[in-house]
């Protein structure tokens, strides 16, 4: 854009001044974070004791013996019970800080879901050894490096577009202070 | 943090800056961004809705989607038209049934024959164009919001708009005749 071009668009903004009203205000100021009414820490508080509840009852019944079920319910209590403590850790979270944010940090979803899919293949491996059956075991064990193989892969793919963004912000801040330094000589030496 | 460069390439690179920062999570880069493009989107929301309101309830749905959707921005030089984007969809899904009663029929321009240079806007003329604005139809409104607010390519309109690039032309060409005849007709008032 030229600068006539320019002060065209300023005199056009200029004219359609408008002041926004308070809930657009207040709506933008929870853009990020949003508090939590008393009613919703309530259902967070509810939720947390719930799941919690639910993680011990169903990891009791996967691990404490006797164990009248088959080994792949056990597995599928105990791999449950897991789901159910961190859903209650979650909950909590909101509780404690009060605020619920928009979007997650990216680290934070990947960290999370690599420990969930490493969770997860452990689990498996512990079962392996309870199960009898060798072709049962193998099938357990492939699952359990595929969940692994598929964690890993997840991972290092989430940190290299880290790494390269990164890079990018380093060499973008670089020019601008080029820039920077190239117009300051321009003004000195005019 | 606001730019202070006299060139255009300084600033472009402030820009990309910021929105690689808030692509990466930086809350401050997001703030400074919502604080430079409020009023051009609010005055481009403005031109396609009929109150105040409305228009203050679409730039704030922008803003949530913008802030959810920037992780996934995979070119931050194409911020903008990524933007605008944005509030066009926004805007339609409010307004779709009033709009779709408006469109004007577009005639099948060449999308690789150059469009006829502007001449520089006059800023004086800022004030009876605002106004001119409004008298258009939607369509030409629109375009013609979009090219002086961000002198938007064709090609970049055409994406924003999620129509080809012959159909952008057409509308232009079509936009500032109308524009033109609405701003002599206002003189021989």
């Amino acid at each position: 854009m030229n600068e006539a071009q320019q002060k065209f668009r300023d005199r056009l903004l200029s004219l359609q001044k408008a002041s926004p009203p308070q809930k657009y205000r207040d709506e933008l100021a929870e853009l990020q974070e949003k508090k939590l009414s008393p009613a919703q820490r309530a259902i967070a508080v509810l939720v947390t004791m719930g799941t919690l509840t639910a993680a011990v009852f169903m990891g009791w019944l996967a691990a404490v013996p006797p164990h009248p079920l088959p080994v792949l319910s056990r597995f599928g209590l105990g791999f449950w019970s897991i789901c159910s403590l961190v859903a209650s850790l979650l909950a909590s979270g909101f509780f404690k800080g009060g605020v619920i944010r928009r979007k997650m940090d990216p680290n934070r979803i990947v960290a999370f879901v690599f420990r969930n899919l490493i969770v997860f293949a452990i689990t498996m491996l512990a079962l392996m050894g309870q199960v009898p059956d060798v072709g049962m075991r193998v099938i357990m064990g492939s699952i359990s490096l595929f969940f692994l193989g598929l964690g890993s892969a997840y991972v290092i793919t989430a940190r290299l577009e880290q790494v390269e963004l990164r890079t990018r912000e380093k060499l973008l801040e670089i020019e601008l202070e080029l820039q920077h330094v190239i117009e300051e000589l321009r003004g000195t030496l005019r | 943090m606001r730019p202070t460069f006299d060139n255009e390439y300084g600033k472009q690179l402030y820009w990309e800056l910021l929105v690689l920062k808030a692509r990466r999570g930086d809350d401050r880069a997001f703030e400074e961004i919502v604080r430079e493009f409020e009023e051009p989107m609010f005055y481009y929301v403005r031109r396609l809705v009929e109150t105040e309101e409305d228009a203050w309830d679409i730039v704030q749905q922008i803003w949530i989607k913008a802030f959810r959707g920037i992780g996934s921005l995979r070119e931050t030089t194409r911020f903008r038209v990524w933007l605008y984007r944005i509030a066009h969809c926004t805007a339609m899904g409010h307004h779709r049934a009033a709009y779709r009663n408006q469109a004007v029929v577009d005639e099948a321009f060449d999308a690789d024959a150059p469009l006829e240079a502007d001449s520089a806007p006059n800023p004086d003329e800022a004030e009876r164009v605002h106004v001119a604005l409004d008298r258009l139809d939607p369509d030409f409104r629109e375009v013609l919001t979009l090219r002086f607010l961000e002198d938007l390519s064709v090609n970049e309109t055409a994406e924003v708009l999620g129509v080809p690039a012959g159909t952008v032309k057409s509308r232009l060409f079509h936009a500032k005749k109308e524009l033109r005849k609405v701003l002599r007709k206002e003189d021989r008032i």
